[in-house]
C-alpha cells in the first residue's frame, strides 16, 4: 500500500475533523462551567446559545456511525445466469492484480463502480461489490466495456477503494454537521464558518488525491484495453449518459402520468442510440468531451481524461472488441429490460405495460388533456363562469383574448391598449390550438406517431390538417365562423369542455 | 430598475424598500410594482451632487412646476395628434399633405402619429378605410407597428424581458416590416418608411450586410434624415448590432455632416456612460457642443427636434463641466421634461430635476 504525503494529509484532515468538533464542543462547556461560577444570570444567557450549538456538532458527529451504503440498487446477476460477464471480470482482475468483486449488480444508470465493505476504518476489507450501468451494456462494445471494467477493478489493486470508504463517510459526517447547524442562529452561523473553511481545506487536498487516483485507473485500463479504446470508452459514456437521460425523461416514462410504462425498455433504448439522427447528435457528444469539471466531482474532467490516454503509447487492438458488449450477457434483452427498470418507485407495478407506439400516443394525448384542463380551469377564472369551447370562441370574437391568454404573462411596462390587445393574442393563439387539437383527439382525430428521431407528431386526420390553421388565422382576424364550421364537420359540441385527466 | 437600486451605494434604498414592504405586508417585487415613480424615488437616498437646489434663484422653473408631459413645438402637429387620439384622422391627413418634402418634419409628425396608431389604430382604419391606398397612412400604419412592437417587447434589457414580450416583439415586426415594404411602394420618394425600416431592422436584429443596403435607400433620398442617424446609431451600439467603436465612429462621422446631427456624437457619449465606460469629458463632446448650440439658437430653433437637442445638451454640458451654459439650456427648456434622454433613467423627472440641481450648484447667477 503506497499513499503520497497528499493522501497522509488528507486522512489527517479527516481525523482532525471529529478532534476539532470534541474541541468546539470542550470549550464551550468549559466557558459554561466558569460563567456559571462567576455570574449565573450571564451563564443562562450563554447557554442561549451554547447549547443548541453543542447539540448540533455532537449529533452531527454520530451521525456517520449509522450510515449504510444502498447496495440494493439494480440487479443481482451469478455467475452461474451470466458466466460470459463474470469470466471477463475475473479474467480482467487477473490481469490488474487484484481480488475479483463478491457480487455483481447491474444498475440503471450510465456508471460502473466499485465499493467495498470495510472495517476498521478501511483498514480489513469485507465484501466487494461491482456495480455496471444496464446502459453501458447496451451501448458500448466490447473492447470499451473491458476498458470501463478494467478502470474500476483498478481501483481495487491500487488500495484506493479502503481510503475511499473511509473518505466517503468523513465527507459525509462533515456535511452532515454542517447541514446541522442552524444558519439563522448567529452563534451557529460563526461555528459553521469556521467548519466550512475547515472542509473546503480539506477538499481540495482529498480531491487531489481522488483525481490521481482515477488517471492511474486510467492508465490501467489502457494498459489492458488499449489507450484508443479506453479513450474511445470514455467518449461514448458522455454520449451514453446524454442518451439515457432523454431516453428516460423523454421516452421511458412519458406515459407515467397517464398510467403507462414500456413493455420493453432495453428494446426502446436501442432504437434510440441506433437512430440516424440521435447518431448524428451523439456524434457531436463524442467529439467534444465535457471540459468542465466540477470542484465536488471525483473525477477529472473527460477531455483531461481522454487527452492523458491519447499521450500513453499504442496497444495492438484485441479481436473481437468490436462486437456489441450485451452479447456477452445471456438472456439479453430480459437481463437489460430487468435491470433498466430496477430502481423504478413501488407505484410503477400499477401502471399498464403496453408496446411503444401505444405509449407514446396514451402519453402525449394525457399531457395534451392536461394543459387543455388547465386553459379551461384559467378561462373559468378569467370569465368569472363555466367555460365551453364557445364560450371561448365568443371571448375570441369579441377580440377579449385576455380569457385565452397566460395568466401568468404579463405586458409590458408602459404598454397601451393595442399592445395589451396584441400581447393577449400572441399568449391566447397557441392555447386555443392546444384546446382544439385535444376536442380533435377526443373526437378521435387526432394521433401521435412514435418517431426516435424526433418529439412525437401530432397528426390531424383530413380535412382537419389543412383546415385547422387557416381557421385559426381568420379567428384572430375576428373571424371565428371557419373553425366553428370546422368543430362542426369533426362533430365536436360547442358545448365541449376537456376531461380532467385521472392517472389509470 | 432593479438593477439600479443594487449598486452599492442605493443599498440603502434596499432597506428602506424591504422595510416598507413588511409595513405594507407584502413581498419587495410587489411593492415595486404598485409604487408610482415618485413615491418609489423617496426611497432612493439623494446622492451629494445632487442636493436640492432653488433653482428659481437662476431663473427657472420651480421643482413643482415641472411635468413630463409633452410640450409641441409644432402646433400644427399637436392639433394633428390631439385630433387622431382622439379618434379624427382628418387634421393628420392634411397636415401631412402640406409638409410635402420637409422630410425631418415629416418624420416628427410620423413618428408622432405612429404613437397614437401604437395605442389606439381606430382612427387610422378609418383614414385606411376612407382612402384605400393612400400613402401618407401607409407611413403612419407602418410606424405604428413599429411603436406596437416595442411596447409588446418593453423599454427593458434583453434579460428582464419575457419569452412571450419577445415572441410577439418579433411576430409584431414581421408584421411591421411588410407593412413598411408596402409604405415604401406607395410612396418611392419618401425616406421616411426607410427610417421605420432602419428602426425594426435594428429589432430584428439584422446583419450588418443586410442593414447597409436599408440605410443606402434612407440616405439616397435624405442624406441628413436625423430620424433615420439616430435609429443607425442605436444599431451600432454594443447593446444591439454593433460595438462602442462602431457606434463612436458613426457619431463622429455623422456629426461631421451637419450641426443637425451634432446630437449623435452626445447621443454616443450618453449610452457609453451607461454601459459604464467614461465618455462625457471628451473633445468630441466639447466639439458637439459647440456645433450644436450655435445652431439651436439660429437655424435648428425652428427644427422639429429642437427640444430633444437641447436636452441632451443640458445633460452633456452639466457633464462636462460647463455648468453656466447647461442653465441656459434649462431656461429654454422651461417646464416640460419631456426629452427621450430623461426616460432612459427610471425616474425621468427626478433626472431632470437632479440634473438642474447640479447645473446650477456650480454656475453664477
Amino acid at each position: 500500500m503506497r499513499f503520497s504525503s497528499r493522501a497522509l494529509l488528507a486522512v489527517c484532515l479527516l481525523a482532525g475533523f471529529p478532534v476539532l468538533i470534541l474541541a468546539l464542543v470542550a470549550g464551550l462547556v468549559v466557558l459554561e462551567i466558569y460563567a456559571i461560577g462567576h455570574s449565573p444570570f450571564g451563564a443562562v444567557k450563554l447557554a442561549i446559545f451554547t447549547v443548541p450549538a453543542g447539540y448540533a456538532l455532537i449529533r452531527g458527529l454520530f451521525e456517520l456511525e449509522r450510515h449504510r451504503a444502498n447496495e440494493e440498487s439494480g440487479v443481482l446477476v451469478t455467475p452461474e445466469t451470466q458466466p460470459e460477464l463474470w469470466a471477463l471480470v475475473r479474467g480482467l482482475a487477473a490481469e490488474v492484480g487484484t481480488r475479483p468483486p463478491d457480487d455483481i449488480r447491474l444498475v440503471p444508470a450510465v456508471n460502473a463502480a466499485v465499493a467495498e465493505e470495510t472495517r476498521l476504518l478501511g483498514l480489513r476489507a469485507v465484501r466487494r461489490h461491482l456495480y455496471v450501468g444496464a446502459p453501458l451494456l447496451a451501448g458500448l462494445n466490447t473492447g470499451e466495456l473491458r476498458a470501463v471494467l478494467a478502470h474500476e477493478l483498478a481501483h481495487y489493486s491500487n488500495q484506493d477503494t479502503r481510503l475511499a470508504g473511509l473518505t466517503y463517510r468523513g465527507e459525509r459526517t462533515m456535511r452532515g454537521t454542517l447541514a446541522r447547524l442552524d444558519p439563522s442562529d448567529w452563534f451557529q452561523r460563526l461555528v459553521r464558518r469556521l467548519f466550512v473553511a475547515y472542509a473546503k481545506l480539506y477538499f481540495k487536498v482529498s480531491r487531489a488525491v481522488t483525481r490521481r487516483q482515477e488517471l492511474a485507473a486510467d492508465a490501467a485500463s489502457g494498459r489492458i484495453a488499449g489507450p484508443a479504446t479506453a479513450a474511445g470508452a470514455l467518449r461514448q459514456i458522455g454520449a451514453l449518459d446524454t442518451a439515457w437521460r432523454f431516453f428516460v425523461n423523454n421516452y421511458a416514462t412519458i406515459g407515467w402520468q397517464a398510467g403507462f410504462l414500456p413493455r420493453r425498455f432495453a428494446e426502446g433504448f436501442g432504437l434510440l442510440l441506433a437512430d440516424s439522427t440521435r447518431q448524428a447528435e451523439l456524434d457531436r457528444i463524442r467529439a467534444n468531451p465535457d471540459e468542465e469539471e466540477s470542484p465536488y466531482d471525483t473525477h477529472p474532467s473527460m477531455a483531461a481524461r481522454i487527452a492523458a490516454l491519447d499521450g500513453m503509447p499504442p496497444v495492438p487492438a484485441t479481436p473481437g472488441d468490436e462486437r456489441p458488449a450485451r452479447e456477452i450477457l445471456r438472456d439479453t434483452e430480459a437481463v437489460l429490460d430487468a435491470a433498466m427498470q430496477a430502481d423504478l418507485v413501488e407505484e410503477a407495478k400499477r401502471k399498464q405495460r403496453v408496446d411503444w407506439p401505444t405509449l407514446i400516443d396514451h402519453g402525449c394525448r394525457h399531457r395534451l388533456a392536461t394543459i387543455s384542463a388547465g386553459i379551461f380551469a384559467e378561462a373559468e377564472r378569467a370569465l368569472g363562469r363555466p367555460a365551453t369551447l364557445n364560450t371561448l370562441l365568443d371571448a375570441v370574437d369579441a377580440g377579449r383574448f385576455t380569457v385565452l391568454a397566460d395568466p401568468d404573462s404579463r405586458a409590458a411596462d408602459g404598454a397601451g391598449p393595442r399592445a395589451r390587445r396584441e400581447f393577449a393574442a400572441t399568449s391566447a393563439r397557441p392555447r386555443l390550438t392546444t384546446v382544439l387539437q385535444n376536442a380533435l383527439a377526443d373526437a378521435g382525430h387526432a394521433r401521435w406517431t412514435l418517431s426516435w428521431s424526433d418529439s412525437a407528431k401530432l397528426t390531424l386526420t383530413p380535412p382537419f390538417d389543412t383546415e385547422l390553421e387557416p381557421a385559426m388565422d381568420a379567428a384572430f382576424d375576428g373571424d371565428t365562423a371557419p373553425l366553428r364550421t370546422l368543430l362542426g364537420k369533426a362533430e365536436i359540441s360547442l358545448a365541449y369542455q376537456p376531461l380532467v385527466p385521472t392517472p389509470a | 430598475m432593479l438593477s439600479l437600486l443594487f449598486k452599492p451605494k442605493e443599498r440603502k434604498a434596499v432597506f428602506a424598500l424591504m422595510k416598507e414592504a413588511k409595513r405594507r405586508g407584502v413581498s419587495v417585487e410587489d411593492l415595486m410594482d404598485v409604487l408610482t415613480p415618485e413615491e418609489l424615488a423617496e426611497f432612493i437616498p439623494p446622492d451629494k451632487k445632487e442636493r436640492p437646489v432653488d433653482v428659481t434663484r437662476w431663473g427657472l422653473p420651480a421643482d413643482g412646476e415641472i411635468t413630463t408631459d409633452r410640450f409641441f413645438v409644432d402646433l400644427a402637429l399637436a392639433e394633428a395628434d390631439t385630433a387622431a387620439r382622439a379618434g379624427d384622422w382628418a387634421p393628420a391627413a392634411e397636415l401631412l399633405a402640406e409638409i410635402g418634402t420637409d422630410w425631418d418634419r415629416r418624420a416628427a409628425v410620423v413618428s408622432s402619429l405612429g404613437d397614437a396608431a401604437a395605442h389606439d389604430d381606430t382612427w387610422l382604419k378609418a383614414w385606411q378605410a376612407a382612402r384605400p391606398g393612400d400613402p401618407d397612412a401607409a407611413v403612419v400604419h407602418a410606424e405604428g407597428l413599429v411603436g406596437l412592437a416595442w411596447q409588446i417587447r418593453g423599454g427593458y434589457t434583453a434579460d428582464q424581458t419575457s419569452r412571450e414580450q419577445f415572441t410577439g416583439f418579433f411576430r409584431v415586426l414581421e408584421q411591421a416590416e411588410a407593412a413598411t415594404r408596402a409604405a415604401t411602394e406607395l410612396a418611392p420618394e419618401d425616406p421616411t418608411p426607410w427610417g421605420t425600416m432602419i428602426t425594426l431592422a435594428r429589432g430584428r436584429q439584422y446583419e450588418h450586410e443586410q442593414f447597409r443596403p436599408l440605410w443606402n435607400e434612407l440616405v439616397t433620398r435624405a442624406p441628413l434624415h436625423r430620424a433615420g442617424h439616430i435609429q443607425a446609431l442605436q444599431y451600432w451600439c454594443a447593446k444591439w448590432r454593433g460595438s462602442h467603436e462602431r457606434m463612436f465612429a458613426f457619431a463622429e462621422e455623422s456629426a461631421a455632416k451637419s450641426p443637425s446631427l451634432a446630437v449623435l456624437a452626445l447621443q454616443a457619449a450618453h449610452e457609453a456612460e451607461i454601459g459604464d465606460a467614461p465618455a462625457w469629458k471628451t473633445k468630441q463632446v466639447d466639439a458637439a457642443l459647440d456645433r450644436l448650440l450655435p445652431w439651436l439658437d439660429e437655424a435648428g430653433a425652428r427644427h422639429p427636434a429642437v427640444r430633444e437637442d437641447r436636452a441632451y445638451a443640458a445633460l452633456a454640458l452639466v457633464e462636462a463641466g460647463r455648468h453656466g451654459e447647461a442653465v441656459g439650456q434649462f431656461r429654454k427648456l422651461g417646464t416640460h421634461a419631456d426629452g427621450d434622454v430623461w426616460s432612459y433613467y427610471a425616474v425621468p423627472k427626478r433626472k431632470f430635476l437632479t440634473t438642474r440641481y447640479r447645473a446650477c450648484r456650480h454656475a453664477r447667477r
